[in-house]
């Protein structure tokens, strides 16, 4: 019997401030994605890295079939 | 105020540095106006006699009245700096008293363990008993949950089960926030994938095994000690001490962080010598650990920095650059930490070494997020080289 945990991604997305705004500059944030079951991670400083890390992971989720099926069934 | 009354409180001892800084703007300013005046009138035949016979000084009662001024400020200071590093004994002695209390908590269990008969009386192990008084006898156990797992009961590194999955239900409840789970949650953590019988098995197999190992020795009589199992929960013993590094580490930091400022500084680094590896380094990947991990690890950045903040400005610049590089070795692209390690090195006199800090800062932020340092590090950097200092 397979969970939802054999199909399941986790991440911890780490954010800060590295300056806030100030001197007519905005705030700057930058960040830092870690896919936990395989310690791989990222640093990033907007949305659309984070979403180019998460990616490959929600492709390999569509991709996904239950232990003996095929992708035809 | 009149100027009598300003000279009179340039000479009082007892005159507050901010109203002694005002009398003494004062007879400044009208010093100022009279020699202004005397100077008008040595030029001016019909002479100017408006000025006030007060405003007339005498050049050695202002340097009087100078040197009383500067030897209260003086006065000040001093009891301002023995009141810091007075509060500074007390965050020690503090500290210290925290360290030796869990040191005397040891020693008093290993005591107690040995004052007392091993095997419980059959009375006693027979007959249903509550928690509390199931307890009575454990020693405290000490986990270290830094770095690598570990069981310590007085003093003594206990050798806990072979099973795999007996140390992982251990560290599972510790991690807890009332150090107990439900068998469904247990088996789902660990079993997800087995069937419901067979985990059903395997957890009860787990847990006698680590029950046996935990209660080995101490009398903890069958169904007791310091595991419990009770309404369909596994749970650590309410009663027993069990202390971990990772709760001392907290209580630490809070500690700091109610003392604040340079009274933090023992508690931040007492804290900081608890840490000795992530926090269930055996569980790295396991969601369930994330976390508390993560709380742990921010409170030790945050402790981390403020360290190295303060070193830096006690002049304790080889302690600083160590702080800072702790943060680094977390998050390589904190440019806050680089810039503490920049001007630690700086100010060491190792312009060689921040100038090689920058450009590694400079490196990594390209590689990692492909931007620049930000304008506050570059001015670090520049600080460096011109030999300005911040």
């Amino acid at each position: 019997m397979e969970t939802v945990e054999a199909r399941a991604h986790s991440f911890i997305l780490k954010i800060w401030c590295e300056e806030p705004a100030d001197d007519g500059r905005s705030a700057v944030w930058r960040g830092r994605i870690t896919h936990v079951p395989s310690g791989d991670c990222r640093y990033v400083q907007d949305l659309a890295a984070m979403v180019s890390f998460l990616t490959p992971y929600l492709e390999d989720l569509v991709a996904w079939r239950p232990s003996g099926r095929t992708s035809s069934e | 105020m009149d100027t009598v009354a300003d000279r009179a409180l340039l000479s009082s001892a007892e005159a507050k540095p901010d109203e002694l800084l005002s009398a003494l703007r004062r007879l400044t300013e009208r010093f100022e106006r009279a020699a202004v005046a005397e100077a008008h009138e040595r030029t001016d035949d019909a002479g100017n006699r408006d000025v006030d016979e007060s405003d007339r000084f005498d050049e050695a009662e202002v340097v009087a009245a100078l040197e009383t001024f500067l030897q209260s400020h003086e006065r000040y200071q001093r009891a301002r700096d023995a009141v810091r590093e007075a509060s500074q004994a007390v965050a020690v002695a503090e500290a210290d008293r925290h360290v030796r209390l869990v040191e005397l908590r040891r020693v008093l269990a290993g005591a107690s363990e040995r004052a007392t008969p091993l095997a419980p009386a059959r009375d006693q192990a027979d007959s249903p008993v509550r928690p509390n008084a199931r307890a009575l006898r454990l020693p405290a156990l000490e986990i270290t949950c830094f770095g690598r797992f570990e069981v310590r009961r007085s003093g003594r590194k206990l050798e806990l089960c072979a099973s795999r999955n007996g140390q992982a239900i251990l560290r599972f409840l510790v991690a807890q926030p009332r150090r107990q789970a439900s068998m469904d949650i247990l088996i789902e953590t660990l079993w997800p994938d087995e069937p419901a019988r067979v985990a059903r098995h395997k957890l009860h197999c787990a847990f006698s095994a680590l029950r046996h190992a935990l209660n080995r020795g101490t009398g903890g009589e069958k169904g007791g000690g310091y595991l419990l199992c009770e309404n369909g929960a596994y749970l650590l013993n309410p009663a027993a001490e069990i202390q971990t590094d990772a709760d001392q580490f907290m209580a630490l930091y809070q500690a700091g962080q109610r003392a604040g400022e340079a009274a933090a500084v023992p508690h931040f680094e007492a804290a900081c010598r608890l840490y000795g590896g992530p926090y269930l380094a055996e569980d790295l990947y396991a969601d369930w650990s994330q976390i508390r991990r993560e709380q742990l690890t921010q409170a030790r950045l945050a402790m981390c920095g403020a360290l190295a903040q303060h070193h830096l400005a006690s002049g304790n610049h080889d302690d600083a650059a160590a702080w800072a590089m702790q943060v680094l070795e977390e998050n390589r692209c904190d440019e806050s930490a680089y810039r503490l390690l920049i001007r630690a090195h700086a100010a060491a006199g190792r312009r060689g070494r921040a100038i090689q800090q920058y450009r590694l800062c400079e490196r990594i932020l390209a590689e990692e997020l492909a931007v620049e340092p930000m304008p506050e590090t570059r001015a670090a950097f520049e600080e460096v080289l011109t030999g300005a200092r911040p």
